[in-house]
C-alpha cells in the first residue's frame, strides 16, 4: 500500500536532514505504530506520506514515496485526498465548519459528489465512529475527544485507503483517548484499513499493531515486529515492562495476554501476600515529609461556582508540606477548579482556602506566584517568549523567585534547545519547557493540571522523578489527572472529587486498589495490592 | 411494520429538513441589507433612534446564541466609540447660530492640521454629531446581531462558485476569532502564573503578540489540514483565473464605492463601480455551470419569507416618502436647528426591522 524509496528531506533552516534514506514497506490492511522520542521526526514522516512533504513545507526532498501507487511528489496532497486521509494532534485546528453535519461534508463537497452519494457516506461514517448523537451539534459544542473523532469522520467520508494520525490523543483525556484508539482500531479490524498512526498512549493499541515504526531522531526510520520492538524500546507500557523484568515469554502486550502468565505467580503466594503487607511499606508509594507542623494547603468548605454552574461544593482538604497528592475524577469534576481556586484565579462563593498561611481567596495571583507554581493543561499558551532561556528567565524575573536557568535546563534536559524558539518545538519537547518555565525557582506549592496528556514514557518518568525530589524537599504538590499509573508512581494520597464533591481521600495503595476503573495495569493483572511494575519486581520472592 | 419502517423514513426525513432551527441565511442577509439601506437612507434623528431600537432589540434576542457572546465585546467597543465620537465631533467642529455653551479654545497650529478644539458649543453640531452616531451605532448591532445569529460556513454557500474561495477564507477567518480570544486569556492568565500582571496598557503588547502567534500558528495548521483534506483542487470553482477576476472586480468596485462617498460623485469613482461590477457579473456568469455539490440546501420556512418581504419593504416605504419629499427623510439640523417630521409610515418602516426578532426565538430554543 505504501512504499517509501531513498526518502531524504531537510527542512529549509535545518543543519541535517530529518529523514535520512528511508526504505520501507507497508502492505495493505496493516495498523503500524509510529513511535520515537519527540522532536524527533514522526510528524514529518507522517507528513511524507500524503505529500504534506515537500509540497506545503518546502525543503531539501529525494528518494520518493508511493501511496496506493501514486507518487507524493507527482500529485498535489489535495490530489490525494481520496486516498490517505491525515488526521492532526489539536482537534480544534483542523475543523472548518460549524456543525458536525457540515464537517463531515466538506471533503466531499469540494470533491463535488453526488448528493445521494453523500448522504450515504454520512450517515455510514456517523455509525462507524459512534457519533451519530452529534449530528446537529454545533462543533463549539463538542469535547476535545467528540471533536477528534469528528475530525477522523471527516477524513473517512473521502473514503480513504489509508489514514494517517499524528498524535491524535495528545489532547485528549486518558478515557477519551482510549475512546478514540479503540474507534481507530476497529476501522483497521472491521474496514480494513491501512492505519499508520504515530502515538504515545501503546497500552491500548500495541496488541493489535503488527509494525512498530522507531524513528529515534537521527533521521532513520527503524522497522521492527511489534513484539521484537517492545523487548529492545526503552517506551514501553508498564505490563510489558513487568513482563520483561520477569523474563515472560513470547513477550505479553496487553493485560489479556499476560493474565496467561500470572497464575503460575499467584500460586507463589502472591495473594496470600497482600494482606501482610505494612503500613509502613505503602508510605513508600510517595514521598511524606513528617515533621511539619502547619499544612501547607488547607481547603474549608470550599465552594465555587460558575453562573448556574457548581464546579465545587463543600469541599474540605489538607495537603501538608512535602505531600503528594493525586487529584482524580472525571471531567468536570471540579479538579480545575480547584487548583485554579489555589492560586487566586477563580474566586470562591463560600469558604476558605490557605495556601502556605496565605488566604488565597482574596489574593492576586501575580503574587501568589512567587511561592504558589500553577503548570496548566495546555502547555501552547503558557509559553510566550522568543527562546526556551527566556522563558524560564521570565518566570525568574517576573515571580522574583531565586533559581537558576541553566539548572533548570538541564533538569528538563532541554540545554540543546535553550536557543530554539517555543513555537518550533515538537509537543513533548513544548510540554518540558512549560514545566521548566513554570516549576523554575523552587516554588514550594506545585499544581499540575493533566501533565500527562500525550507525554511520552521517558517524560513522564523524568515529571515523577522531578516531583518525587521536590516533594522530599519539602514542596506539597497536587496534581489533577486522570492518569493512574502517574498516581500509583509517585502520590502518597489520592482524592477522588466527583460532582464538586470530594468523594474519597485515602492512601493510594488503598484508593487505587479497590477500585473498578482506577486501577493500573498491573494490579489488574495481578490485584492485591500491586500497582506497579517495581511493585512486583521489588519483592525477591517473585523472581 | 411496513408502516413503522414507513414512520420512522419519515420522521427521519422530517430530522434532515429541520436541521437548522433559525433563519435562512438568505433571510439575515436580506435583513442586514436592509437595515444598512434604512441607515444610510435617512438622515432624521427621529428615524434613526427608532431604527437604532428595533436593531439593538434583534441584537438583544441574538446575543445570548454561542456566537453572540464571542462577539459581544467587538460590539461593545463599536457602541463605546459611537458614543465617542459624539463630543469629538462637537468639539473639533462647532458650527451654527444656536450656541449652547462655550468651552475654553484650544488652536493647534497649522503644522498639526490647524484644528480648533472647544470654543463654542452649538445645537446643530450637537444634533448632527448625536445623529450620526446613532446612525454608527445602528450599524454596529447590524452586523454584531448578523455575525452572531448566522452561521458563516452555511452563509458561504449562497456565493457564486466564483467567489467561493474567497468566502471560505473569510468564513474559516470567523471561525479563528473564538479560538483567538480563547488563547488571549489564556496566555494573560499564564502571564499572571509567572507573577506578571496582565491588566493595563502596559501589559497589552505583551498579550498582542503571542495571540497573534498562537492564532497565525492555528491558521497554518488549518490550512495544512484544508489541503490534506482536498480543499483548492481547482475543477469545481470555475478556474483560478476567474476566481481571481471576481475578487479583483468586487475590490475595484468596493473602491469605487468608497471614492464616491469620500471625494463625491466623479467620472473615476462611477467608472471603477461600473468595471468592477461588470468583472464579478463575467466572473458569475463564467461559472454558472460547474457548482460544488452540496449535501441539503437550506430550505426555506414562512419565517424566512417574512422576514425577507419585510427586509424589502423597510427601504422601500423610506424611498417612497423621499421621493415624494414628505416626512423629512433626509434631515439637515443646519442652518438652524428645528423638529423634525414625523411620518408614520416611517416608523412602519423601522420596526420592520425588527421581523428576525420571530425566529430567533424560536432557533434559539432548537439550538
Amino acid at each position: 500500500m505504501i512504499r517509501v524509496e531513498g526518502l531524504s528531506f531537510r527542512y529549509p533552516q535545518a543543519a541535517c536532514p530529518i529523514l535520512n534514506k528511508v526504505d520501507l514497506e507497508i502492505p495493505t490492511g496493516e495498523l503500524v505504530l509510529v513511535v520515537g522520542p519527540s522532536g524527533g521526526g514522526k510528524s514529518t514522516f507522517l507528513r511524507s506520506l500524503n505529500g504534506l512533504v515537500p509540497h506545503f513545507h518546502g525543503g531539501t526532498y529525494s528518494g520518493r514515496v508511493l501511496v496506493a501507487g501514486r507518487s507524493t511528489v507527482d500529485n498535489q496532497p489535495r490530489d490525494l485526498a481520496g486516498t490517505v486521509g491525515m488526521v492532526f494532534q489539536d482537534p480544534e485546528s483542523q475543523v472548518v465548519a460549524e456543525t458536525v453535519e457540515d464537517e463531515l461534508t466538506f471533503g466531499m463537497e469540494t470533491a463535488g459528489l453526488q448528493q445521494a452519494t453523500m448522504r450515504k457516506r454520512v450517515e455510514e461514517v456517523l455509525d462507524v465512529m459512534g457519533i451519530a448523537q452529534l449530528r446537529n451539534r454545533r462543533l463549539d459544542t463538542l469535547s476535545g475527544g467528540e471533536l477528534q473523532r469528528v475530525a477522523i469522520g471527516a477524513v473517512l467520508t473521502m473514503q480513504p485507503r489509508v489514514l494517517l494520525l499524528d498524535e491524535p490523543t495528545s489532547q485528549l483525556d486518558p478515557q477519551a483517548a482510549e475512546d478514540l484508539l479503540t474507534a481507530v482500531q476497529r476501522l483497521n479490524d472491521d474496514l480494513g484499513l491501512t492505519v499508520v498512526v504515530a502515538e504515545h498512549r501503546l497500552e491500548r493499541v500495541i496488541q493489535y499493531s503488527s509494525r512498530v515504526l522507531y524513528i529515534p531522531g537521527d533521521g532513520s526510520v527503524i522497522a521492527m515486529e511489534t513484539r521484537q520492538a517492545m523487548e529492545s524500546l526503552s517506551l514501553a507500557p508498564p505490563v510489558v515492562r513487568l513482563g520483561r523484568g520477569l523474563g515472560w515469554s513470547p513477550l505479553p502486550l496487553s493485560v489479556r495476554e499476560a493474565r496467561t502468565f500470572a497464575p503460575s505467580f499467584s500460586q507463589n503466594g502472591m495473594h496470600k501476600e497482600q494482606g501482610t503487607r505494612s503500613r509502613e511499606q505503602d508510605e513508600e508509594v510517595g514521598s511524606r515529609n513528617q515533621d511539619v507542623s502547619a499544612p501547607a494547603i488547607a481547603v474549608q468548605e470550599l465552594q465555587v461556582s460558575y453562573g448556574e454552574f457548581e464546579a465545587l461544593r463543600g469541599v474540605s482538604l489538607e495537603v501538608p508540606a512535602g505531600e503528594i497528592v493525586a487529584l482524580m475524577g472525571r471531567n468536570g469534576a471540579g479538579k480545575t477548579t480547584l487548583l485554579r481556586t489555589l492560586i487566586g484565579l477563580e474566586r470562591p462563593v463560600r469558604g476558605s482556602a490557605s495556601v502556605l498561611g496565605i488566604d488565597v481567596t482574596s489574593a492576586e495571583t501575580e503574587t501568589l506566584a512567587r511561592d504558589i507554581a500553577l503548570v496548566p493543561q495546555a502547555p501552547d499558551a503558557v509559553l510566550y517568549r522568543q527562546t526556551v532561556e527566556e522563558e524560564i528567565a521570565e518566570t525568574l524575573e517576573a515571580s522574583s523567585r531565586t533559581g537558576e536557568v541553566d539548572a533548570t535546563l538541564r533538569e528538563w534536559g532541554l540545554e540543546d534547545l535553550r536557543s530554539a524558539n517555543p513555537a518550533d518545538l515538537s509537543v513533548g519537547e513544548r510540554q518540558r519547557t512549560a514545566l521548566a518555565a513554570m516549576l523554575v525557582g523552587a516554588p514550594r506549592v506545585v499544581l499540575l493540571d493533566e501533565p500527562t496528556r500525550g507525554m511520552d514514557y521517558e517524560t513522564k518518568e523524568q515529571l515523577v522523578v522531578n516531583l518525587k525530589r521536590r516533594a522530599q524537599a519539602g514542596c506539597a504538590v497536587v496534581i489533577a489527572s486522570h492518569d493512574v499509573e502517574l498516581a500509583a508512581q509517585c502520590a502518597y494520597r489520592v482524592v477522588l472529587l466527583s460532582e464538586g464533591e470530594l468523594a474519597v481521600d485515602g492512601p493510594t495503595r488503598e484508593v487505587l486498589t479497590e477500585s473498578l476503573t482506577f486501577s493500573t495495569q498491573v494490579n489488574r493483572l495481578f490485584g492485591g495490592r500491586y500497582l506497579t511494575p517495581e511493585d512486583v519486581l521489588g519483592e525477591g520472592v517473585l523472581t | 411494520m411496513a408502516v413503522a419502517a414507513e414512520a420512522r423514513g419519515a420522521a427521519q426525513i422530517g430530522a434532515l429538513a429541520a436541521v437548522d432551527g433559525g433563519l435562512h441565511p438568505g433571510a439575515w442577509l436580506a435583513w442586514l441589507a436592509a437595515g444598512c439601506a434604512t441607515v444610510f437612507l435617512t438622515s432624521n434623528p427621529l428615524y434613526l433612534s427608532l431604527a437604532f431600537l428595533a436593531v439593538g432589540g434583534v441584537y438583544l434576542s441574538v446575543r445570548e446564541s454561542p456566537k453572540g457572546r464571542v462577539f459581544g465585546p467587538f460590539v461593545l467597543i463599536g457602541l463605546a466609540f459611537a458614543a465617542l465620537s459624539i463630543p469629538l465631533n462637537v468639539l473639533t467642529g462647532s458650527s451654527g447660530p444656536s450656541v449652547l455653551f462655550t468651552l475654553p479654545e484650544i488652536s493647534f497650529p497649522d503644522w498639526f492640521g490647524g484644528v480648533t478644539l472647544g470654543g463654542a458649543v452649538t445645537a446643530e453640531a450637537l444634533v448632527t454629531a448625536t445623529t450620526l452616531a446613532i446612525g454608527i451605532a445602528s450599524l454596529v448591532l447590524l452586523a454584531g446581531a448578523f455575525n452572531a445569529s448566522i452561521d458563516h460556513f452555511r452563509l458561504i454557500r449562497l456565493a457564486p462558485s466564483a467567489l467561493s474561495q474567497l468566502m471560505l477564507t473569510l468564513s474559516v477567518a470567523i471561525v479563528v476569532i473564538p479560538q483567538a480570544v480563547a488563547h488571549a486569556r489564556a496566555v494573560a492568565e499564564a502571564r499572571r502564573l509567572r507573577g506578571r500582571t496582565a491588566r493595563g496598557l502596559r501589559a497589552l503588547p505583551g498579550l498582542l503578540l503571542p495571540t497573534l502567534h498562537g492564532a497565525l500558528e492555528r491558521s497554518v495548521q488549518r490550512a495544512e489540514s484544508m489541503e490534506a483534506r482536498g480543499f483548492g483542487g481547482s475543477e469545481r470553482t470555475g478556474g483560478t483565473a476567474v476566481s481571481f477576476l471576481g475578487v479583483v472586480g468586487l475590490g475595484v468596485a468596493m473602491w469605487g464605492a468608497f471614492a464616491h462617498y469620500w471625494y463625491g460623485p466623479g467620472l473615476w469613482p462611477s467608472a471603477a463601480m461600473a468595471a468592477g461590477v461588470a468583472l464579478v457579473g463575467f466572473g458569475l456568469f463564467r461559472t454558472i455551470g460547474p457548482r460544488a455539490t452540496r449535501l441539503r440546501a437550506d430550505s426555506w420556512g414562512l419565517l424566512d419569507g417574512i422576514v425577507i418581504a419585510a427586509a424589502v419593504t423597510s427601504p422601500g416605504l423610506l424611498l417612497a416618502l423621499r421621493v415624494m419629499g414628505t416626512g423629512d427623510v433626509s434631515y439637515l439640523a443646519y442652518p438652524e436647528v428645528v423638529a423634525p417630521a414625523f411620518h408614520a409610515a416611517a416608523a412602519v418602516a423601522m420596526l420592520l426591522l425588527l421581523t428576525p426578532v420571530l425566529a430567533s426565538s424560536r432557533g434559539g430554543a432548537q439550538r
